[in-house]
């Protein structure tokens, strides 16, 4: 996500982008009646305020006019004044309610939006992604996005009804010096979208920096014990402030540029009283009838009170407006995101009866690296009910296959043969479990329903964790912790086959290393209870370096620098030679 | 845990942090406020001379005086004018030294926060998830960054403009002060009971986003194989749930702050209507000239719209010292106890390394995992450790890193008492090839040579013997960009195998002392596996090896073997030995 789009949007581009954004679109549906009644209430808003504006007028004119009548109509007047003040609050206090509903809901869609996305994130794709692009688009991209309705447009369109208001209410009181407010109105348009343009490119290299910086913080606390054991903090703290400093560099640029800008959103103030002195002092020589000196006091107090409610509002408007471009620059990064196409896995019915998984002729590139293939032009058949091995050396392409077969690679040529229906479970070589209960891992329910511990205990004590499950502090209620950190390797791997097991409608099995980092006599119980035991009938397709599996399996399939060298059934396989001269040290007895 | 024991009110030890981060750079920040003072004075006074301005037109008007030529008029508005000119030059860098003060005060806070993450001690990476430590850099990073660098400099500017105001005020009206009083009390109270609901919601919101944020990362991780079983709508499920929790604690917060503003408005404009009536009533009775009245009543409302703005200016501002103090709280993380004991070791010590009655627990509630362990490398050698799971395999990794500091004994490594080094020194000696071959994202060069990367780089030739020690050098020097070759994060782009190779060479580069394999071959196929074999063949000629390992293929090439059971050695011997007492049993 590195080279997103480098043309930074002005207030109109961000605008276009805004419109055909998906991010936008799925935004501004959520929020589509709470926006209507935010419209009207910010409507209702700037009318009460102008009347409120005009009550304290009319009060300061009648103050200004002592002498010319008896306070009589100041308790009402007074009271009008207070009555349109306090309506004008609750109004606000209405829409800063239904700007915060606003913006939650929208950071609410947007997020469940991206992991949804993130979720369904075929291997192929995920090796594209860096976890500190998600992370930034799920902490500051969402909310950006919800701050173009809540913050930007809401707000910037107040301001502008609000100006127009006061304008029109000026023009007819004073004449010449609320004309010139339009005049501002007008240069204040042209000089905010300059603005706007100028901040775009530090906003968007400010979310990219922003992003590394989060990468890099995210390798270097989840492989903590690793740098800690290499003594490379120093080298993390580097990097991370290397970013960080990049990340404050667009900061500093962007609060420059916006602040060379405040002077010209408060010259409204100085041309409203540049306007007064025209009117004031000059207008009687050319009208040579000086104006009543009552009408005057409150001309004066009028046109101070007016142009600092301008100025405030101006000062604001970059603001705003920046609110708008932030966004902008969000909904494009959520749109590489959401838009990503998720090429769905496309499966062909396999020829013959007995194959329930097959590839033919597949090529697979890396993900990462387009033109070099990780397999080329590799067939093989999974047989119903049968345990097929694939064995070769590092690198040779053994868990591309695997995915392959499970539809998470897309070939680049050839086809990934699969009956149907045909429901078919994996375990990663790495396994990975959500953090939860060890209960709740085991089943996949987060939502606490009821307990089947009898039933948990005996999956576990098939896949070998009986004994690990008596030293857990807390039983089936351990939190097994963010990607399983609270256990071994080799326990992990127990507990993922412990999850196989619970979803046990499985027709298929693809397991990849299932018997790594475990001892001899927890492989052996393993492949007896449940590879070769609880699922001799299910059709399993088994990554492994292990001679006691590969001595059982159906067919063998070795594979070599991405190619399938050689197989067929184990006995009249040459690829086992290698095995057979570690025998000696009778490796399935230890 | 870390999450739940904050409450109340936002520390003063946080505040004063964040103002010591910013104290570090003096100038700017006296000049942001000082040309923030004077912009708010300078709004204050030109109330004020608009009154002074007002009288002088009514008694022109009263003299009949011809209006153009009066000096003293003409002089009023210059001065108004130009005050409102050096307002402006008051503002822009008023704000653009404050906000530069305040972002360099952030970006330094995230600094420290990050190096004391690094270097707090395992114990707490073991109680805090690193979702919720991202969590911090990310979600709090941001809203502090959010509410503080665009909001502060108006919030001071404001409060300045209040300050200067009452002033001007009490010049003119010192009544005023007696009904202000207790509708400030009122106000302050209000303010001080929605805040605190305030501040516990925010808190709270920031957990639940934090466990949002967890999820979310792992759905990455764990997204493949839940599809593969068909739950991948779980997930989803868990994400709706945790996600409208963390929706409707924020929205809970912004609807406290929402209505904390409109009751204070309220209240302040109670207050403005009694002050109101006090003027015009001093006005009536000629206490006040007409200019003066106005004066007051417009410096009043100056006051209302600013309070209202300081308000809802302080509400950001505490959500946002609420994530500052989040950073700050890691910022004062407790480092690793870094306490060098003195040596009893004798120069003269004999065996390579000494394990002298080791016990070892991870917490001082948790039961002993190490129980008094002894055992001696007296030659460089290939040790194979084996055991069945909880008989302190990794623990022995922990003791010998410095990981968890021990309860008893000693860990001698070449003559030299672990303990009498500092951290960094005793884990430079020891080198560990993890169970996980993790890689950083980087060349393969950085990966090698992560510490001293930026530094003293080591020869080119040197790295490559190292790759080829260990069965890469070939592929590393057919790859296009050689050792510049890019990485991804976790080093996505290549095999497990491949990953774990480097790792061990990665290992190798920090020239140790004794060499840590921590079922480091599991997932190598055999053919790597005789290359590892024959690089540790050629390691151990140099430095003592340490094989923590299941497999008997992995050690059978092992020259001892320790049994471990129940945190003790239970038996030393061959593998040969080993394997035949096993199989008895």
């Amino acid at each position: 996500m590195k080279n997103s789009r480098s043309n930074s949007p002005d207030l109109i581009s961000a605008l276009r982008i805004l419109k055909n954004s998906t991010a936008f679109r799925i935004a501004t549906r959520t929020v589509k009646w709470p926006l209507a009644v935010a419209s009207l209430v910010l409507l209702l808003a700037t009318v009460v305020g102008l009347v409120a504006i005009d009550a304290q007028a009319d009060l300061l004119v009648y103050l200004g006019g002592s002498g010319a009548h008896d306070w009589s109509d100041l308790p009402s007047m007074f009271s009008f004044f207070v009555f349109a003040q306090v309506a004008f609050e609750s109004l606000q206090w209405g829409r800063r309610s239904l700007q915060n509903r606003i913006s939650v809901a929208i950071t609410g869609t947007l997020r469940r939006n991206i992991s949804n996305k993130y979720s369904e994130m075929r291997y192929a794709d995920l090796q594209l992604i860096s976890s500190g692009d998600v992370a930034q688009l799920h902490a500051s991209d969402a909310s950006q996005l919800a701050g173009v309705w809540a913050e930007g447009i809401l707000s910037f369109v107040a301001t502008l009804v609000l100006t127009l208001g006061v304008s029109i209410f000026l023009t007819l009181q004073v004449g010449v010096s609320g004309l010139a407010f339009f005049l501002v109105l007008f240069v204040l348009v042209i000089l905010a979208q300059r603005f706007a343009r100028r901040t775009a490119p530090t906003l968007q290299k400010r979310a990219e920096y922003s992003a590394l910086r989060l990468s890099v913080i995210q390798e270097s606390v989840r492989s903590i014990s690793l740098v800690k054991s290499l003594t490379a903090e120093e080298e993390f703290e580097h990097r991370v402030a290397k970013q960080a400093e990049l990340e404050q560099d667009m900061k500093l640029q962007a609060n420059a540029i916006s602040c060379a800008y405040v002077p010209v959103f408060a010259s409204l103030r100085w041309l409203g009283w540049a306007g007064l002195l025209l009117w004031v002092v000059y207008a009687p020589i050319f009208f040579g009838e000086p104006l009543v000196p009552v009408v005057l006091v409150g001309l004066v107090f009028s046109v101070n009170w007016y142009s600092s409610l301008l100025q405030d509002s101006f000062l604001f408007v970059g603001t705003y407006l920046s609110f708008i471009q932030v966004g902008a620059v969000s909904a494009l990064r959520l749109d590489q995101f959401l838009d990503r196409p998720s090429a769905r896995a496309q499966f062909f019915l396999p020829r013959t009866e007995e194959v329930d998984l097959a590839v033919e002729d597949v090529t697979v590139d890396y993900p990462t690296r387009t033109g070099q293939w990780a397999l080329q032009n590799a067939s093989m058949n999974a047989l119903r009910g049968k345990l097929t091995v694939i064995v070769g050396p590092v690198g040779s392409g053994k868990s591309t296959l695997l995915r392959t077969l499970l539809g998470e690679l897309s070939p680049s040529h050839g086809r990934v043969l699969r009956r149907t229906p045909l429901k078919v479970a994996y375990l990663a070589q790495d396994v990975a479990l959500p953090s939860a209960s060890l209960r709740d891992v085991l089943r996949y329910e987060f939502e606490n329903l009821g307990h089947d511990d009898i039933r948990l205990g005996e999956l576990l004590e098939l896949a070998e964790f009986a004994q690990d499950l008596e030293s857990l502090p807390a039983g089936l209620s351990t939190a097994v912790g963010e990607r399983g950190v609270t256990l071994s390797g080799g326990q992990r791997l127990r507990v993922g086959l412990a999850q196989l097991s619970y979803f046990s409608d499985a027709d298929a099995l693809l397991l990849d290393d299932p018997l790594a980092a475990l001892d001899a006599a927890t492989s052996e119980a393993l492949m007896a209870g449940l590879i070769c035991g609880l699922w001799a009938n299910k059709t399993r397709v088994v990554v492994t370096h292990s001679p006691a599996l590969i001595a059982r399996a159906d067919w063998l399939v070795r594979l070599e620098a991405g190619r399938v060298v050689e197989q067929g059934p184990p006995a009249e396989n040459t690829l086992i030679r290698p095995i057979r001269s570690n025998e000696h040290l009778s490796p399935t007895s230890f | 845990m870390f999450e739940s024991e904050l409450q109340g009110r936002i520390r003063w030890s946080t505040v004063r942090a964040f103002f010591q981060a910013a104290l570090k750079q003096k100038s700017p920040l006296l000049t942001g406020l000082f040309a923030l003072v004077f912009a708010s004075a300078g709004w204050s006074a030109v109330s004020l001379y608009c009154g002074e301005l007002a009288d002088r037109l009514m008694d022109l008007g009263r003299s009949g005086a011809v209006v153009h030529r009066d000096q003293r008029l003409a002089s009023l508005f210059l001065i108004v004018i130009g005050l409102l000119y050096l307002m402006y030059l008051g503002n822009r860098y008023g704000r653009l030294y404050l906000n530069q003060t305040l972002i360099r005060a952030l970006t330094d806070l995230h600094a420290r926060a990050m190096n004391a993450v690094l270097a707090a001690p395992m114990s707490f990476f073991h109680s805090t998830p690193s979702g919720r430590i991202v969590s911090r850099f990310s979600n709090d990073f941001h809203n502090a960054s959010q509410s503080l660098d665009r909001t502060m400099a108006t919030f001071i500017y404001a409060c300045f403009t209040m300050f200067f105001s009452s002033i001007g005020i009490l010049r003119n009206q010192p009544l005023v002060l007696g009904v202000a009083v207790p509708f400030a009390l009122a106000i302050f109270f209000v303010s001080r009971f929605f805040g605190r609901r305030a501040r516990d919601q925010q808190r709270a919101a920031s957990r639940a986003a934090a466990l949002v944020l967890a999820h979310v990362n792992e759905t990455g991780n764990v997204g493949v194989s839940a599809r593969a079983l068909g739950l991948a709508q779980r997930l989803e499920a868990r994400m709706n749930t945790l996600q409208s929790n963390s929706a409707r604690l924020s929205l809970a917060t912004a609807e406290t702050s929402n209505l904390r503003a409109y009751v204070q408005s309220v209240l302040a404009l109670c207050l403005i209507a009694i002050a109101f009536f006090v003027s015009a009533e001093a006005h009536k009775a000629g206490a006040l000239t007409l200019g003066q009245a106005g004066a007051v009543i417009t410096l009043l409302m100056l006051i209302l719209r600013n309070f209202v703005l300081v308000i809802e200016l302080f509400n950001t501002i505490e959500v946002g010292f609420v994530s500052i103090e989040r950073m700050v709280e890691f910022s004062l993380l407790p480092a690793e106890k870094d306490i060098q004991q003195t040596s009893l070791a004798q120069e003269s010590e004999s065996a390579l390394l000494k394990f002298e009655n080791v016990a070892l627990r991870y917490s001082p509630n948790e039961p002993l995992i190490l129980k008094g362990l002894t055992a001696e490398i007296d030659s460089c050698k290939m040790i194979g450790v084996v055991g069945r799971t909880g008989a302190g395999k990794s623990t022995l990794i922990s003791a010998l890193l410095r990981f968890t500091p021990l309860d008893e004994g000693r860990i001698i490594l070449r003559g030299v008492d672990l303990a009498s080094l500092t951290i960094k020194e005793a884990r430079r000696k020891v080198a560990l090839v993890p169970q996980d071959p993790v890689l950083f994202s980087g060349t393969i060069l950085e990966n090698i040579v992560p510490g001293g990367s930026f530094s003293k780089k080591k020869a080119h030739e040197e790295i490559y013997n190292l790759l080829s020690l260990v069965g890469l050098g070939e592929w590393v020097a057919q790859l296009p960009a050689g050792l510049r070759t890019h990485l991804l994060e976790r080093g996505a782009n290549l095999s497990q195998g491949q990953r774990q190779l480097l790792c061990l060479a990665r290992a190798l580069a920090q020239s140790p002392e004794i060499l840590v394999l921590d079922e480091a071959t599991s997932a190598v196929d055999i053919e790597t596996e005789r290359l590892v074999s024959s690089a540790l063949q050629k390691i151990k000629t140099q430095i003592p090896i340490l094989l923590i390992a299941h497999r008997p293929v992995t050690i059978r090439s092992c020259d001892e073997v320790w049994v471990l059971s129940e945190g003790r050695i239970s038996r030393i011997g061959s593998p040969q030995q080993v394997f035949a007492e096993e199989l008895l049993q």
